[in-house]
């Protein structure tokens, strides 16, 4: 029963180690923005002696914060959307159907992960100034849905294959068209892989600066993480006005997590039928 | 059953749920990779002179190429390291201890936060009188005091240690999910019988979750492949003395900054190349576990 | 533009719906979500071809001159708000005021990163459609890369003699007898001293150190007075750079030094190219710098000076004010990089004006010329001065303006003194991974002076057998009047 005990303590140590490490970075930030620059040189880590504003207040000034946190959303929204919608339809088919070329496929697929976006960024700009969607969100969305259409497809077929297929052989006995099989059995079953996908790829498009900057460029389509790289350099020494930054950065997908963090492991787990 | 599953799956009806996904394909990766191979054969842009394979010869013998790919390889050591401290963690959170519910809020919130915004604050957490030396001072644990960052010696593995703190939450949380499914009455059994917990971990734990291990592993090699870009600009920016180049930011330079775009294609294509050996690898890999 | 608005409205109400109903009754409803999502995708591609494009220019037009009164927008990619902060609102002024005079001109202002300024241009370069004017890095390479490559029109084909008289930095802007990027703002490299923490060492606080051996030890005098003798920070490549172009020309007979070497005509490992880098180590052997000069970045190691904890800094003008406002005018002087040697270029300073170009691909060149030379205009160079405290690269710039003498000073050191800067002489490939790693390696003492020479050779080396593009141009460059 010692023993237990001991272990017990030793694990609870070990998890407040890993929460004090996790968080630390973000009490940085909290703290630092609050600071004004003569306050950070001689308090760098400690509370601040009161919460000041000012710096949200310049970043706030001719800045069109709000308007790029809508871009954001509606740009991240619809990526995400569409690329877990075309991966699942992918994965359905390779996952669920016998053609030619079909491990191939499959691969070539999963290799792409590998390519970094960069790379893709010179050829694609020339195919959306020939489209003329250069400034809009259609060449944003089409970009990030595509790049992330390897990953989740990966995943989905993965989670696909894992179904069995006397789940399928009823739905089938029972008179049920593929489309039915594809959205009544399929979709729901896989809610894990899904919620993971969809996950992942909100982390990618919202965090993403490079395409972003380069496939909008006026300032009225300009997306959050782009907008505030802008900063970059600019207040270089200021660092707690770059904290401020940095936390209007973070503060969106923070607020969003700690909200849905209940659905998201919920999406997780249940369903999980395997 | 079987039989009749086959029977009555129209094959050819696949390519219906195939077609969006390949056009996306066909529009934002094959277009561009035919341009791509394109100059990657060429001096300039297209239309110019084509020197066959001359710039993957340039490429390979290019020191600093070398030194990419080695670092890419290096920052690989993250698989195994993320996945052993995910799998410790899962289980610390499966086996429901005190305040389990917390932790897995908390250990899950570096894996949303942008790496761009971070990368800001670990530089100065790791300056030379940053706050882990400045930590490790007050610890009284001053033979551990490095220059984390502007060491050319240490810099790499300061940038995974920032890795591991981002990733290390998402590993987590995939694998107590998937665990939460995972039948208890296995663990019961086994522990009647006297498992220790190392011998859980290892006859039910790591088979039950082999398959969303590979899937976290494929996701972490990509990362240390090809979405490392965000860490190195920002921590090291390749520096010191090139110690910590690695092949996406190395095409970002050559491509874009440095007027190469042709050398940054072929190196695109040889990571392209590395990519498809590696999924082919996994394919194997995963048939073999399956069977 | 209304379109557009709407599309997103609809968008936006749809998805609105979507999530409420979704709240209320998630599984019976869940065919008819499916089918939404399918419809509002398929109405956004269609939409999608439908858009007008906003911004970009796909109708090449070839009557530029009789369609005077057609409404025009140019589309300009600017930055230096982080070199001159106010830059934005001077230039959107200037917009203003050029519209009001040309009602059929409209302007999108565009600012970019310190990042994509150069990366979203080469996009816009390799598809030929893109902004009308874009700023560009000072001059050299970071403008004759674009030059060769025809994304760029000269700017004196649109300008007068008289014009282009008063413009400050037009050398390195120049090639084949053309002028490419107008002038925009100046920046020059200026090295300063800590007038009161010289005195405390005990050091002449009028005299600073002129030559490498007074330099050194000036370090010993103020390291035991625990003074950290010179600030920076090294951890990005910026200040290794800075520390070529100011201790490297001491050692080059002429200019073209760094081209020949460039394309092999002469070697980085030859004693005039690599003499400067026994004197960095020198210096790092010293400890002439402060502690944490490797963990800091570029601006973080200037601070270091503005704080008051080193005695010297080698940064460049637009830290003059931030160090004036610190630490009081009266405490901070202006010197010279300390020369280790006897040359012929050591009156020489490292002085330069940011540009703003003409894309080739602009169907409004003539427009965007006339705009750019409203620019050099006698009121909106003063003005731009007082609103950033930066000099605008015009002669006809009122010195009467500068407030502060040390300013004053260093206008005086510009119209006196021969220009060279050794950034943007050489390939980009060859500068930032060559001779600035190499002079991170000297500070990381990884490396001797000679094999960082050595590491310059080889990139320049590979840089030269890679087949790099536009080589002959460069050989014509490196050789005026062969």
């Amino acid at each position: 029963m010692k023993k237990i005990a001991l272990s017990r303590i030793m694990k609870q140590i070990i998890m407040i180690t890993m929460v004090v490490i996790a968080l630390v970075p973000i009490y940085y930030v909290f703290v630092t923005m609050f600071k004004s620059p003569d306050e950070y040189l001689f308090n760098k880590w400690g509370l601040p002696l009161e919460l000041s504003l000012e710096n949200f207040k310049r970043l706030m000034e001719g800045e069109t914060i709000f308007r790029w946190l809508i871009n954001s959303l509606i740009i991240s929204g619809f990526s995400v959307l569409i690329s877990i919608l075309v991966a699942s339809m992918m994965g359905f088919a390779i996952a669920r159907f016998d053609f030619p070329g079909k491990s191939a496929l499959f691969v070539a697929v999963t290799s792409l992960l590998v390519l970094s976006p960069a790379v893709l960024v010179i050829p694609l700009f020339k195919s959306m100034v020939k489209l003329g969607l250069i400034n809009t969100y259609y060449s944003a969305i089409i970009i990030y849905t595509g790049i992330m259409l390897p990953i989740s497809t990966y995943l989905l077929t993965n989670f696909f294959k894992s179904i069995h297929n006397d789940i399928i052989d009823a739905a089938l006995i029972d008179g049920c068209s593929l489309f039915q099989i594809y959205y009544r059995i399929m979709i729901p079953l896989s809610m894990p892989a899904i919620v993971t996908a969809a996950l992942t790829n909100w982390l990618y498009v919202w965090n993403e600066i490079l395409i972003g900057l380069i496939f909008l460029q006026s300032d009225k389509m300009r997306t959050l993480m782009p907008g505030l790289s802008l900063f970059k350099g600019k207040y270089t020494t200021n660092i707690p006005l770059t904290m401020a930054g940095v936390a209007v950065a973070i503060i969106p997908t923070f607020v969003i997590y700690l909200m849905g963090q209940r659905y998201f492991v919920k999406g997780l787990t249940e369903g999980a039928v395997k | 059953m079987v039989n009749h599953s086959k029977k009555s799956i129209n094959q050819y009806a696949g390519y219906i749920y195939l077609l969006p996904g390949l056009a996306w394909i066909f529009f934002v990766f094959a277009i561009p990779i035919i341009q791509l191979i394109g100059m990657s054969i060429r001096q300039g842009p297209v239309g110019q002179e084509i020197l066959g394979f001359d710039n993957f010869i340039f490429t390979f013998r290019d020191p600093l190429f070398i030194k990419a790919i080695t670092n890419n390889i290096k920052l690989l050591v993250i698989v195994p390291i993320l996945i052993i401290l995910s799998l410790i963690f899962s289980t610390f959170l499966y086996e429901r201890i005190k305040g389990w519910q917390i932790y897995q809020t908390i250990i899950f919130i570096p894996v949303i936060l942008a790496v761009a915004a971070m990368g800001i604050v670990f530089s100065q957490i790791l300056q030379l009188k940053g706050l882990l030396n400045e930590t490790l001072r007050v610890l009284r644990l001053n033979f551990l005091i490095q220059d984390w960052l502007g060491n050319q010696g240490l810099a790499l593995g300061s940038v995974v240690g920032v890795i591991v703190w981002k990733e290390l939450g998402f590993g987590t949380i995939l694998f107590l999910a998937r665990l939460m499914s995972v039948d208890k009455e296995l663990y019961e059994a086994a522990r009647i019988d006297g498992a220790s917990g190392f011998q859980l971990m290892i006859h039910i734990t790591i088979p039950q979750l082999i398959h969303i291990i590979e899937f976290y592993a494929v996701l972490l090699i990509v990362t240390a492949f090809s979405f490392v870009f965000d860490y190195i600009l920002i921590l090291t920016n390749g520096g010191p003395n090139n110690q910590t180049i690695v092949g996406e930011f190395f095409v970002y330079k050559y491509g874009f900054i440095y007027n190469r775009f042709n050398i940054a294609s072929s190196v695109a294509i040889v990571y392209l190349l590395v990519g498809i050996v590696l999924m082919i690898l996994r394919y194997q890999i995963v048939k073999r576990i399956d069977s | 533009m209304s379109k557009t608005k709407e599309v997103r409205h609809k968008i936006f109400f749809v998805l609105q719906k979507y999530f409420q109903r979704k709240e209320i009754e998630m599984k019976r409803i869940k065919k008819q979500t499916f089918f939404s999502v399918l419809i509002i995708i398929a109405s956004f591609l269609i939409a999608s071809c439908a858009n007008p494009k906003p911004v970009t220019h796909v109708n090449q037009e070839s009557s530029e001159k009789e369609s005077v009164e057609e409404p025009i927008t140019l589309t300009v990619w600017w930055w230096g708000e982080p070199e001159a902060p106010g830059t934005g609102k001077w230039l959107k002024d200037r917009a203003d005021e050029y519209t009001e005079e040309n009602p059929n001109v409209v302007f999108e202002l565009v600012e970019q990163n310190i990042d994509t300024v150069v990366t979203a241009f080469k996009a816009a370069a390799a598809a030929k459609s893109g902004p009308d004017i874009a700023f560009l890095f000072s001059g050299g390479v970071y403008v004759m890369e674009d030059v060769w490559e025809g994304n760029i029109v000269p700017i004196s084909d649109y300008a007068t003699e008289e014009q282009m008289s008063t413009w400050i930095d037009t050398f390195s802007k120049t090639y084949d007898g053309k002028i490419w990027t107008m002038p925009f703002y100046m920046q020059s490299y200026l090295m300063m001293y800590n007038k009161d923490l010289f005195t405390k060492a005990g050091l002449d606080p009028e005299n600073p150190p002129s030559t490498m051996d007074e330099l050194l030890n000036a370090c010993e005098i103020l390291n035991r007075s625990g003074i950290a003798p010179m600030a920076s920070g090294m951890r990005d490549l910026f200040q290794g750079g800075i520390y070529y172009s100011e201790l490297g020309v001491q050692s080059l007979p002429d200019a073209y030094s760094i081209q020949r070497a460039t394309i092999g005509e002469e070697s980085f490992e030859d004693r005039q190219h690599a003499e400067w880098l026994e004197a960095l180590d020198q210096m790092v052997k010293a400890s002439c710098f402060n502690e944490d000069v490797n963990s800091l970045d570029l601006y973080s190691g200037w601070e270091v000076f503005g704080r008051g904890e080193a005695a010297m800094l080698q940064a460049n003008d637009a830290f003059l004010p931030v160090a004036i406002e610190n630490l009081g005018e009266e405490n901070v002087g202006l010197m010279r990089m300390p020369s280790y040697t006897e040359s012929p270029v050591s009156e020489s300073m490292c002085y330069f004006s940011q540009g703003l170009g003409i894309t080739s691909w602009s169907p409004y060149k003539e427009v965007a010329a006339d705009f750019l030379l409203t620019l050099h205009a006698k009121e909106n160079v003063d003005e731009f001065y007082k609103i950033t405290s930066i000099p605008f690269a015009n002669t006809n710039f009122d010195t009467s303006l500068i407030k502060s003498e040390l300013q004053k000073e260093e206008f005086e050191w510009i119209s006196e003194r021969p220009q060279l800067c050794p950034e943007g002489l050489t390939a980009i490939q060859i500068w930032e991974t060559g001779v600035m790693p190499a002079s991170q390696a000297i500070f990381q003492q990884s490396l001797s002076p000679a094999e960082a020479a050595q590491l310059i050779e080889d990139v320049a080396r590979n840089w030269r057998e890679s087949n790099p593009p536009n080589f002959d141009n460069w050989i014509t460059w490196a050789k005026p009047g062969e």
